[in-house]
């Protein structure tokens, strides 16, 4: 990172290499799915634009997953406003018959499972379940206390259990 | 690193209850998704017509600035069209280019640069000309004699892979000339390149001493050192990253050597610990600190030297001396920007400032720097200009 930082591409194409499958499964997880690719090239554009904020105190981990985590809160925010717009489009018609997969219980599986989960036990829990990410590291990407992570963690796991019992 | 098993970090294993844990195993029995195409060109190709967008962006305010400041100028002085030598040359005071453009008004048709003009030791016309070829890559003014250089350095090449005529100081010339073909490379993927860098890595691979350091040619002792490592180190860190990664192993050695001739308080030797001739502690420390300062190769060095390293790097970076010893403020550039912290900026604002105010500004030698320097009899007017102009980037 300190070699991109300094302007090397070839240096940021060897970086991209090593994560962009772990930032695929990130976006896979946190629900994203056609778009997950260029999800991740857009994280990528932004620590490349960001590269000068980069501290080689901290693991290149944590900057980047607190970038994935801007790019998806974006992507979040866009798809928030097009639902809305969606929604005044909508016919009563379509309201009532219309069946979401989460409300399916037939269809759980758990990247449902995952998707019924609010999104700050999400975060923590792909962070840590598919990412590796430790606590701590965990606590400094999401800018939130140890205690608070392992809460979260222990929550969502929770709730997904009580998910998967409903199923069976 | 990634968790490539997808195995949960802290996740209390043990104290776990058996319920949790089957919830874990089960969000780990997914499949792991990879990318349908390597994104790496795609997003390098975003990135750089972004830059390119900010680039026309910043010369049309350049532009915009430079006609307000003449037009102001003129009605400041009394609208009389005389303005004063320095305003009236507003448009093209950036001493980057103007370095550039003493590079390509100064090169032989055959396109190297002469040191029987311009100073040096004949016998590094190689690496002059790689270090010229360097300056100007990825400036368009610059491309057609960048396009020159690279075709001379090329018909320099010996049958045996080295460059230019054998003598003691042969691998001087040879990593800095597969450092610069090595980038020219990374711009225009031509074979009879590839093919040319394919010869010349094997050549430093194969000189590489047992130790994991680089020295002279022809010694009756052979014996590493620092200086000569770090060109050799920086050349296959460049091959490496082409294709090469067989050449990582070599990297890893020779940083390992670098590493050995730390001592305690920060600063390197040339040969080995505590080792400085003719008083270049200073640009020894630069050159270590340039070639171990990165993420990768951070556990080389002790904690305590590291800082100590660092310390010294900055000592020197802001109390520069009289003496304009290029190299050494090359090394230190680097070794900053690859700190990449917000101190090193304000250090290398004091070596950018120190170099700008030797720049020739005035003559037919303007944009260049002189020669008259340590290590001014080796490399010449040539040398002071691409390393100082490299140092501003």
């Amino acid at each position: 990172m300190l070699e991109t930082a300094a302007g090397s591409d070839l240096a940021f194409a060897k970086l991209i290499r090593l994560y962009q499958d772990a930032l695929l499964n990130f976006f896979l997880r946190m629900g994203a799915y056609n778009d997950a690719e260029d999800l991740v090239q857009e994280t990528f554009v932004r620590v490349y634009k960001a590269r000068a904020r980069y501290r080689p105190t901290a693991k290149f981990t944590t900057f980047l997953y607190v970038i994935a985590r801007h790019v998806w809160a974006d992507l979040g925010r866009k798809a928030m406003r097009r639902e809305r717009l969606e929604d005044s489009l909508k016919t009563d018609a379509e309201i009532d018959g219309g069946v979401t997969p989460a409300a399916n219980p037939a269809r759980m599986d758990v990247q449902e499972a995952l998707s019924r989960l609010s999104p700050k036990l999400r975060d923590a829990l792909v962070l840590n379940i598919y990412q590796g990410l430790k606590y701590q590291e965990i606590a400094d990407v999401l800018g939130i206390p140890l205690g608070t992570v392992k809460s979260r963690i222990n929550l969502a796991l929770q709730e997904l259990r009580g998910m998967f019992d409903d199923k069976q | 690193m990634i968790n490539n098993k997808m195995e949960p970090h802290d996740a209390a294993g043990e104290e776990m209850p058996a319920d949790l844990r089957a919830v874990v195993e089960r969000l780990k029995d997914v499949p792991r998704a990879v990318v349908s195409h390597d994104l790496a060109p795609e997003i390098l190709a975003s990135i750089q017509r972004d830059r390119m967008r900010r680039r026309r962006l910043a010369i049309g305010l350049a532009a915009a600035a430079t006609v307000a400041l003449v037009f102001g100028a003129r009605l400041w002085f009394g609208g009389q069209g005389v303005l004063p030598a320095d305003l009236a040359k507003a448009g093209s005071l950036d001493p980057a280019r103007k370095a550039i453009t003493w590079l390509c008004a100064t090169q032989e048709p055959d396109g190297s640069w002469s040191t029987a003009r311009w100073g040096g030791d004949k016998q590094f016309e190689p690496a002059l000309t790689a270090l010229s070829l360097m300056t100007l890559l990825g400036d368009p003014e610059g491309a057609a004699a960048a396009d020159k250089s690279t075709a001379w350095l090329l018909s320099r090449q010996q049958p045996d892979g080295t460059f230019g005529d054998t003598f003691s100081g042969t691998p001087y010339n040879q990593g800095i000339v597969v450092l610069a073909l090595g980038r020219a490379y990374e711009i225009r993927k031509d074979e009879a390149l590839k093919a040319a860098l394919d010869r010349a890595v094997a050549v430093i691979c194969t000189r590489q001493y047992a130790d994991g350091g680089w020295g002279y040619n022809h010694e009756a002792h052979p014996a590493s050192n620092l200086s000569i490592t770090l060109w050799q180190i920086e050349a296959l860190r460049v091959a490496a990253g082409q294709g090469r990664p067989q050449l990582q192993a070599s990297v890893e050695r020779g940083l390992r050597w670098m590493a050995g001739v730390a001592s305690d308080d920060g600063s390197f030797g040339y040969q080995k610990s505590g080792d400085t001739p003719g008083g270049a502690s200073q640009t020894l420390t630069a050159m270590g600190a340039m070639s171990l300062l990165d993420g990768a190769h951070a556990g080389l060095l002790s904690s305590s030297r590291r800082q100590a390293m660092v310390a010294q790097m900055r000592r020197s970076a802001t109390n520069p001396g009289a003496d304009m010893d290029y190299y050494r403020r090359y090394f230190l550039t680097a070794a900053l920007k690859r700190m990449g912290e917000e101190i090193a900026r304000r250090d290398l604002g004091v070596i950018r400032n120190d170099l700008l105010a030797q720049q020739v500004t005035q003559g037919p030698e303007a944009g260049s720097w002189t020669a008259d320097t340590r290590w001014g009899s080796a490399g010449g007017r040539i040398y002071a200009t691409t390393l100082a102009s490299l140092s501003l980037r």
